[in-house]
C-alpha cells in the first residue's frame, strides 16, 4: 500500500530554470499534494530504487486501464489482476466499445450466469453473447426453454399472462379474442381448456372494391356522394353499433378475462374498439396477436385460440436459448405438456445403450393431438453392441462399463464408422477413427482416462493429451508419466512433463497463498475505500493550493528546448537514446516526469562513477579519456599513467 | 558477446521482414525459398550463436506471422504439417519445445507476442491455446490489445530488453503495458514511418533486424530501447538528468 | 498519474530528422513530409501567358481573347486554366501576389491539398510566376495588315435601280455572321465587294450566298507573284456574283417558255418573294410557281416594272370572285389613282389578288400598265397579251407621321467607294422603304434580327396608340443588347 505522505508530487518543471545548469542547487521547493513545501530527501528515493532495481515501469504504472484504471501494487498483482475472468471480461467489453463493469458489478453478474471459475470456453462465450441474445430473445415474439432433452420448447410470450411461465398459460379460465377489418368482425370468449363460451360474427359491406380498404377514414377531404358510398357509410355505422354492442353485452368478460386479444388495424377499426368513453377495453390489458390473422371468421378467433396457446417443441432454437436450471426444467416440460388439449403423459426416458438420439419435431397447428411422442431411434449403421457400449460409456465417463467392456486386445482400437453421441446440442462426438482413450480424454473424464491409460491405453498414439478437455484431464496424463515414467515415450505424445505429487503439493500451496492474499487484499480494500474518501475531501483542498501556485509552464517550455537544443548541439546519434525518448515522451506530466527522472538516475547513477578514484560522477561533468570518466584531471592523469605504465 | 547494432535487410523486395523471419534467443526461422541474400543477411549475423533454419510453414513462406516462439519453445498453427514440424525439430535445439496450437487463430504470429518471460495474447484466443502457449514458451501470457488493436503480435515487438509498440498506442497504454511485461517500452515505428512494429523488426536479446526501409533514427530508436550496440543513454543527458536528481536530492 | 476517458498520446520521433511529434500517418515531421513529397509535382511553376497590347486581351487558348484587368478575377481564372497538373490536386486558394504592372511578370500564390500516404493530406501552397508574351490577337493582327492582305474577293453586284436588295442581303450576313472572316467590305457602284484572306474564305462566302439569293457567281484568278523553281504561285482570285435583278414586288414578264412550262402562267406575274429561288404570283389566277435560281439564269429576264414605278390607288370597290388560293383571294377591284382625286373621274377595273386584303376605301400600289413605258422586248412572243390597265401589288398604309421607330437593325462597316456618287436621297428612299418592307412583311423579318432601339424606349408610348392601323413589328420580336459600340446604327 502506498504511504501517502511520501507521495509527493514533485514536478521538474517546477525546479527552478537555474538548477539546470551543471551545477547542483542545493534544495528545491516543490509543491506537494498537501499545498505545503517540503524538501525531497534523495535517498529515499535511492533506498526505494535500491530495493526494486529490478523493476521497470513507472511507479504507480502497475494498473489496468482496462477494468476502470485500477491500481496495483507491483507488477505481480497487475500480472494477476490480467489473468482475471473480471478483467477478460471488461476486456471484451472494451472490444465491443462498452465501459467496464466494476468488479462488484461483474461479481453479480457472474453468479447470475454462472460463469465465474469455470474453464469451460462455452461459458465465455456464452458470457459474451449475452447481450445480444437478450436482445434476440426480447425481439423474438417467442419465449424458449431447452429441455434436458435437447430439445427446445417455445410458446407465445403475449399468451403467457405473465410473461414468463407455461403454467399461467394453462391455468388461464377466461380468453377474450376479437378480431376486426374490412368489414368483418369476430369476436368470441373462451373458457378453460379453450372452449368456446360465447362467440358472435358480423360481416358488412363497409369496403368498397378496389378502393384500398375501408375509406370513411379519408372522407374529410372529399366526402365522396355516391350510392355506393352511401350505402358503405351506413353499412360502417352499422357495423360499428353491433360491434360496440357486443362488448357491451360482454363486459362482464372482458373484465374477468385473464387475457384479452385484439387484432384491430387501422385507426378506424381500432376507434370502432376504444374511441368511445365507456368502452369495456379501455380498462383491461389489451394484447396483440402476434403473428398474422386472416379474415376475421370464427374458425380464425379459434385457430387464433388454439395457436396462442401451443406450445412448440423443436429440435432447433427459434433464438439462443435461455438455459434453465434442471430442477425447474421438469416442472416446465410438465407444463408445457399439460397445457395442451391431449396429453402424451410424459416422455420416454432415453433409452440407455443408444447411440443416436433422434426427436421427432411435431407440427402444432396440425391438430391438439400434437407431441404425441418423442422417439429413439438407433443408427442404422450395423455397431457391435460391444463396441457401442464402449463407446458410450467413453461418452459419458462411466468407468464400471468401460472396465467391463475393455479387453486388452480392444483398448487402443479405433471406433468404427458410426459412433457418433448427441446431447444437447452442446455435446457431439463423432467417435469415428478415434480411440477409447481420445474419446473419454476429449470429453474431459479424468477417472475414465485414467483407469484405460493403468489398463495399457497409448497415450502417444494419436493426441490424446491435446485433445483433452480441461486441466484435471491433462492432469491425468502427466501424473501417470510422473508414476510410470518408463511405460511410454510421453513426450512423444506431446505430453509436456510429469507432473509429480511433490509438484501439486506445490502449485496447491500456491494456489492457497493466491487465495489468502487476495483475501487479504479484498479487507485491505474496503479499509481504503474509507481512507480514499478522506484521502479525496484533503486532495481536493490540495488542489486549491496547487492551484494558486504559479504554474512553471513557462519554466518547461524553456527546460525543453534547453535539453532539445543540448541535444541537437551533440547532434550525436545517442539523440534517440531510450531516456530522451521517455522524457519527450512523457514532457507533459510533470509527475511523471518526476519519475522517469528518477529511474533514469537509478540507471545512471549506477554507471556514473570515476574510473579512478570511483567517486560517483553525479552533478559534475565528467571528464573523459578513451572511454573512460574521471571526476577530476588528477584522476586522467593518474590513470594514464597507470595504463602506460602497465 | 559483442555488441552489435540493428541490420536492416529485405525479402524480395519486401521490407516486411518480420513477416519472413522470427528471431529468438535460441533460435532464427526464416522462410524457405527467396532469395539466398535474405538468408545470408541472418547467417552472418547469427550463425556462430544460434542455429539459423529455413522453414515453410503449412506450406507458406510468412514463417513470422504463423509461429510464436522464444527461447523454450515454439508454438505452430494447426495447419502446419509433420513434416515441416519434423524439419522444425532436427534443425532446433533440444530444449526448444515444438507443439502445435489448434485455436481458430492460425496467424499466431500476429495474435501472440513474446519475450522469454512474459508473452502478449489476442483477447480472443481460446483457453486451451493459452494454456499451450503459456506451457510450451514457459511464459506467463497476457491476454491485451495495442491501441484497441488486438493483433498484439503485428503492433508491437518486445524482447527481454525491451520493446516497441505502435505509435498510436498511449502513454498510459505503454506505462500499463511496460509495468506489465517489465521491460521498458517506447512508442516508434520502422519502415519508414510504419507503425507495424511487428512485421518491421525481429529482435532477440543481442541483436534486430529491421526493414531496409528503416531509417536511422528508427534504427536509433530500436536499439535504444533494445539495449543494442552502443546506444546507451546519452551521457550529456543523463548527466543533465544527474544533476537535476542530485538537485532534487539535495 | 490520471486515468480515465482521457489519454495522452505518446510522441514519437520523426523517422527521418527524429523531431519529437504526435503520431500520425505518415510518423514524419511537418518538414520531412514537404522534403520528401512535393505535391506541387507536375505543375509547372513557370508558365506563360499571351496578352494582345493593341486590344489589352489575354489569349485564353486554343483562339479566344479575354478582356481582363490586372488582379481581376478572369485574369485569375484565365491563369489558373493555363496550369496543367491541377486537376490532380485539390485547389484550396489562389491569389495574386502583386507585381509591377509593366514587369509583364504575373504571380500567383496558389493552395493545394493531395493525399500523399494512407489518408495523410498535405496542403501546400506555392507560387507560380507567368511571363506576359505580347502577341497580336486576330482582329487587330487584321487591323495591321490592312486590307492588302487580301487574296479573295467577292463582287457581289446586281443590276437594278435600288439597293434594297442589298440591305436584306446586309441583314442576312450579320444574321449569320457571314462577314466575320472578311478582310473588308467595300461599297461599289451597284454592289459589294467582301475581301477575304483565302479562298476557301470566300468559297464558304460564295455557298452561303447562293443559300440565300438567286445567285450566279464566275471566278477568275490573276497571277500576282510567282517563283517558278519552287513552283509558287500567288494569284488573287475573284468571284463574281450576280444577283438576280429581279426583285420584290416587281412585275415580271415571263419568257413564253417559261410561263409555258408552268402551264400557261402568267405572263404578268409579280415576284412575291425572293430567297434562294423565286417565287412569282399570277394576279389574276393566283397562281403561284417557284423559279429555282438555275431556270432563273437559263431565261435571265428582267423586271418589266420595278418597285419605283409603283403608283398608289384608292381602292373603290371590291367584288370578290369567290377563288382562293392561300392568303389571296381573287377580286374585281375597281380603283382609282390617289393623284387623279380632283382632277378627273378615271376609274380603272383589275382582276387582283389582293381581294382578302384590300375593301373599299384603302390605299394600295400598284403598276399602272396604262400608261407605262416599258420595252416591248420584254413581252414579245406572247400572243393575244392583254395587258391590264393596272395590277395591284400590295395594300399599303399611308405613313402619316415620320415617328420614330422603336427598333434597329445593324449594318456592317462599309467602306465607301470614293467614286461612287451615292445618291444620297436615293439611297434614304431606299432605306425607307425597306424598313417599312419589314415592318409589312413578317416572312421577310425571319431572316433579319431586329433589336430594341434604347434610344426610342420613350417613344413608345406614342406609338401605343397607333392611329392608323400601320401594320408594325410586335415587341416580342425584338431582340434585346443592341450595342451601339458594335457598329453603326441606321436610320
Amino acid at each position: 500500500m502506498k504511504e501517502k505522505v511520501k507521495q509527493k508530487r514533485v514536478s521538474i518543471f517546477s525546479v527552478s530554470e537555474a538548477s539546470l545548469g551543471v551545477g547542483g542547487v542545493d534544495g528545491i521547493a516543490v509543491a506537494t499534494s498537501d499545498g505545503g513545501e517540503e524538501y525531497v530527501d534523495v535517498k529515499d528515493l535511492s533506498e526505494e530504487e535500491g530495493e526494486e532495481s529490478q523493476r521497470v515501469g513507472i511507479e504507480g504504472s502497475a494498473v489496468c486501464l482496462t477494468c476502470d484504471g485500477i491500481h496495483f501494487e507491483d507488477y505481480l498483482e497487475q500480472r494477476e489482476h490480467f489473468g482475471t475472468d473480471w478483467h477478460r471480461h471488461n476486456v471484451r467489453r472494451k472490444a465491443r466499445k462498452r465501459p467496464p463493469l466494476s468488479e462488484s458489478h461483474f461479481e453479480k453478474l457472474a453468479d447470475t450466469l454462472s460463469i465465474s471459475g469455470s474453464e469451460d470456453e462455452d461459458e465465455e462465450d456464452r458470457e459474451e453473447e449475452e447481450f445480444q441474445r437478450l436482445e434476440a430473445i426480447r425481439r423474438t415474439p417467442k419465449l424458449e426453454y431447452n429441455l434436458a432433452s435437447g430439445e427446445y420448447l417455445s410458446a407465445w410470450k403475449a399468451a403467457l399472462p405473465d410473461n414468463s411461465s407455461l403454467s399461467s398459460l394453462k391455468n388461464m379460465k377466461l380468453t377474450c379474442v376479437f378480431l376486426a377489418g374490412g368489414g368483418h368482425f369476430a369476436g368470441a370468449v373462451f373458457g378453460p381448456q379453450g372452449k368456446v363460451l360465447k362467440h358472435q360474427t358480423y360481416h358488412r359491406y363497409t369496403s368498397r372494391k378496389k378502393q384500398g380498404g375501408e375509406q370513411d377514414y379519408n372522407e374529410k377531404a372529399s366526402r365522396a356522394k355516391s350510392a355506393g358510398a352511401q350505402i358503405r357509410r351506413y353499412n360502417m355505422q352499422l357495423l360499428r353499433q353491433e360491434i360496440r354492442g357486443v362488448l357491451k353485452d360482454w363486459t362482464n368478460e372482458i373484465h374477468n378475462a385473464d387475457l384479452v386479444f385484439l387484432h384491430a388495424p387501422g385507426k378506424g377499426t381500432r376507434e370502432t374498439f376504444l374511441g368511445y368513453p365507456d368502452s369495456p377495453l379501455k380498462d383491461v390489458q389489451l394484447r396483440r396477436i402476434p403473428f398474422t390473422t386472416r379474415r376475421a371468421t370464427l374458425d380464425e378467433v379459434k385457430r387464433v385460440m388454439s395457436e396462442l396457446t401451443s406450445v412448440y417443441l423443436s429440435s432447433q432454437s427459434v433464438v439462443e436459448v435461455v438455459s434453465v436450471p434442471k430442477k425447474a426444467l421438469d416442472v416446465k416440460k410438465g407444463d408445457a405438456v399439460t397445457s395442451r388439449a391431449t396429453i402424451a403423459d410424459s416422455k420416454p426416458p432415453a433409452e440407455k445403450g443408444t447411440a443416436h438420439l433422434k426427436t421427432k419435431v411435431p407440427k402444432p397447428q396440425e391438430t391438439d393431438l400434437l407431441d404425441k411422442e418423442i422417439r429413439v431411434v438407433r443408427e442404422e449403421l450395423q455397431v457391435p453392441e460391444d463396441v457401442l457400449q464402449l463407446f458410450e460409456a467413453c461418452c459419458i465417463g462411466d468407468v464400471v462399463t468401460a472396465k467391463r467392456v475393455l479387453e486388452i486386445d480392444r483398448i487402443d482400437a479405433k471406433f468404427p464408422q458410426g459412433c457418433r453421441y448427441q446431447k444437447d446440442q452442446k455435446v457431439d462426438v463423432d467417435g469415428t477413427g478415434l480411440s477409447p482413450l481420445e474419446v473419454a480424454a476429449s470429453l474431459g473424464h479424468h477417472e475414465l482416462v485414467l483407469t484405460i491409460l493403468e489398463l495399457g491405453g497409448n497415450p502417444v498414439e494419436g493426441s490424446p493429451y491435446l485433445r483433452a478437455a480441461d486441466k484435471e484431464t491433462r492432469d491425468t496424463f502427466r501424473r501417470f508419466w510422473a508414476l510410470n515414467p518408463d511405460r511410454w515415450d510421453f513426450a512423444a505424445g506431446g505430453i509436456p512433463s510429469p507432473l509429480t505429487s511433490h509438484m501439486e503439493a506445490e502449485r496447491e500451496a500456491k494456489l492457497r497463498e493466491k487465495r489468502r492474499k487476495a483475501k487479504q487484499k479484498k479487507k485491505a480494500k474496503s479499509k481504503q475505500e474509507k481512507a480514499e474518501a478522506e484521502a479525496a475531501q484533503q486532495a481536493a483542498e490540495a488542489r486549491a493550493v496547487w492551484e494558486c501556485v504559479p504554474k512553471p509552464k513557462a519554466v518547461r517550455n524553456v527546460a525543453f528546448t534547453l535539453s532539445l537544443s543540448i541535444a541537437l548541439f551533440h547532434s550525436v546519434p545517442t539523440l534517440a537514446s531510450i531516456s530522451l525518448l521517455w522524457w519527450l515522451a512523457r514532457r507533459r506530466l510533470p509527475e511523471r516526469e518526476k519519475r522517469a527522472m528518477a529511474l533514469e538516475g537509478r540507471l545512471n547513477l549506477k554507471t556514473a562513477t570515476c574510473r579512478w578514484c570511483g567517486k560517483s560522477l553525479v552533478g559534475i561533468t565528467p571528464f573523459e579519456r578513451l572511454s573512460f570518466k574521471y571526476c577530476s584531471t588528477t584522476c586522467v592523469h593518474a590513470h594514464r599513467e597507470e595504463i602506460e605504465n602497465s | 558477446m559483442q555488441e552489435r547494432s540493428a541490420v536492416t535487410c529485405q525479402f524480395e523486395g519486401s521490407s516486411e521482414i518480420g513477416v519472413f523471419s522470427c528471431l529468438t534467443n535460441t533460435y532464427c526461422l526464416v522462410a524457405s525459398g527467396g532469395s539466398e541474400n535474405f538468408y545470408s543477411v541472418f547467417e552472418a549475423e547469427l550463425a556462430d550463436h544460434i542455429p539459423v533454419v529455413r522453414v515453410s510453414v503449412s506450406g507458406t513462406r510468412i514463417v513470422g506471422r504463423m509461429v510464436a516462439g522464444n527461447k523454450n519453445g515454439l508454438v505452430l498453427p494447426d495447419s502446419v504439417t509433420d513434416q515441416e514440424m519434423q524439419h522444425m525439430a532436427n534443425s532446433l535445439p533440444d530444449t526448444v519445445r515444438i507443439v502445435r496450437c489448434s485455436d481458430r487463430l492460425t496467424a499466431l504470429g500476429n495474435c501472440i507476442a513474446c519475450n522469454d518471460y512474459v508473452a502478449l495474447i489476442h483477447p480472443d484466443i481460446s483457453k486451451e491455446s493459452e494454456e499451450v502457449v503459456a506451457d510450451v514458451l514457459g511464459v506467463e501470457t497476457i491476454r491485451h490489445s495495442i491501441a484497441g488493436e488486438p493483433l498484439v503480435g503485428t503492433y508491437s515487438v518486445f524482447t527481454n530488453q525491451g520493446g516497441i509498440v505502435h505509435p498510436e498506442c498511449s502513454i498510459e497504454d505503454q506505462d500499463e503495458l511496460s509495468s506489465l511485461l517489465q521491460v521498458p517500452l517506447v512508442a516508434g515505428t520502422v519502415n519508414r514511418g510504419s507503425g507495424l512494429v511487428g512485421t518491421g523488426v525481429v529482435a532477440n536479446d543481442w541483436s534486430a533486424f529491421c526493414g531496409l526501409d528503416t531509417t536511422g533514427m528508427e534504427l536509433e530508436v530500436i536499439q535504444s530501447v533494445l539495449k543494442l550496440g552502443s546506444s546507451q543513454p546519452s551521457n550529456i543527458l543523463g548527466e543533465m538528468r544527474a544533476s537535476i536528481i542530485e538537485s532534487l536530492a539535495n | 498519474m490520471e486515468i480515465g476517458g482521457e489519454t495522452t498520446r505518446s510522441m514519437i520521433l520523426c523517422c527521418h530528422c527524429g523531431t519529437p511529434i504526435e503520431p500520425n500517418a505518415a510518423n514524419m515531421c511537418m518538414n520531412c513530409i514537404r522534403g520528401r513529397v512535393d505535391i506541387t509535382e507536375g505543375i509547372p511553376k513557370k508558365s506563360t501567358v499571351y496578352y494582345c497590347r493593341q486590344c489589352a486581351r489575354y489569349l485564353q487558348p486554343p483562339k479566344f481573347w479575354l478582356v481582363a484587368e490586372l488582379e481581376s478575377k478572369e485574369l485569375l481564372g484565365l491563369l489558373i486554366k493555363r496550369l496543367r497538373g491541377l486537376n490532380k490536386v485539390k485547389l484550396i486558394d489562389a491569389s495574386f501576389k502583386w507585381t509591377e504592372p509593366h514587369s509583364r511578370r504575373i504571380i500567383v500564390r496558389l493552395t493545394i491539398q493531395k493525399e500523399v500516404f494512407l489518408n495523410a493530406i498535405l496542403e501546400d501552397s506555392f507560387t507560380v510566376e507567368f511571363v506576359v508574351l505580347y502577341q497580336q490577337c486576330e482582329r487587330c493582327r487584321r487591323d495591321a495588315a490592312k486590307i492588302d492582305a487580301w487574296q479573295a474577293v467577292v463582287q457581289v453586284r446586281q443590276k437594278v435601280e435600288h439597293k434594297r436588295s442589298f440591305m436584306y442581303l446586309e441583314q442576312l450576313i450579320l444574321k449569320h455572321g457571314a462577314h466575320e472572316e472578311a478582310l473588308g467590305i467595300k461599297q461599289m457602284s451597284d454592289g459589294i465587294d467582301f475581301f477575304f484572306i483565302s479562298k476557301s474564305a470566300a468559297l464558304k462566302f460564295v455557298s452561303f450566298l447562293q443559300q440565300v439569293m438567286p445567285i450566279k457567281h464566275k471566278s477568275s484568278e490573276h497571277l500576282v507573284s510567282h517563283d517558278p523553281k519552287s513552283n509558287h504561285f500567288r494569284y488573287k482570285y475573284t468571284f463574281s456574283v450576280d444577283i438576280a435583278p429581279v426583285c420584290k414586288d416587281d412585275l415580271v414578264c415571263l419568257p413564253l417558255k417559261l410561263s409555258q412550262s408552268f402551264g400557261g402562267l402568267g405572263p404578268i406575274v409579280i415576284v412575291s418573294r425572293v430567297s434562294q429561288s423565286i417565287v412569282v404570283t399570277d394576279p389574276t389566277s393566283l397562281r403561284h410557281a417557284e423559279i429555282a435560281p438555275n431556270v432563273y439564269w437559263r431565261y435571265g429576264f428582267v423586271s418589266l416594272m420595278n418597285s419605283r414605278q409603283l403608283v398608289e390607288y384608292t381602292i373603290l370597290d371590291v367584288e370578290h370572285t369567290g377563288e382562293t388560293s392561300g392568303r389571296n383571294q381573287g377580286a374585281y377591284i375597281t380603283a382609282a389613282k390617289s393623284s387623279d382625286f380632283g382632277a378627273n373621274d378615271n376609274v380603272v377595273l383589275t382582276r387582283s389578288h389582293l381581294g382578302g386584303h384590300l375593301s373599299s376605301g384603302d390605299i394600295s400600289v400598284g403598276y399602272d400598265l396604262k400608261s407605262a413605258n416599258y420595252n416591248e422586248a420584254l413581252i414579245e412572243g406572247h400572243k393575244h397579251l392583254e395587258l391590264e390597265d393596272c395590277v395591284l401589288v400590295k395594300k399599303t398604309y399611308p405613313r402619316m407621321n415620320r415617328r420614330r421607330r422603336k427598333w434597329k437593325l445593324k449594318s456592317m462597316v462599309v467602306d465607301a467607294d470614293e467614286q461612287v456618287d451615292r445618291g444620297n436621297d436615293r439611297e434614304e428612299l431606299d432605306r425607307e422603304q425597306f424598313l417599312r418592307e419589314l415592318e409589312q412583311d413578317p416572312e421577310l423579318r425571319l431572316g433579319v434580327n431586329i433589336y430594341k432601339d434604347p434610344a426610342a424606349e420613350d417613344a413608345m408610348t406614342d406609338a401605343e396608340t397607333n392611329p392608323d392601323e400601320y401594320p408594325d413589328i410586335p415587341l416580342d420580336e425584338l431582340i434585346e443588347g443592341l450595342n451601339i459600340e458594335d457598329g453603326p446604327d441606321e436610320e
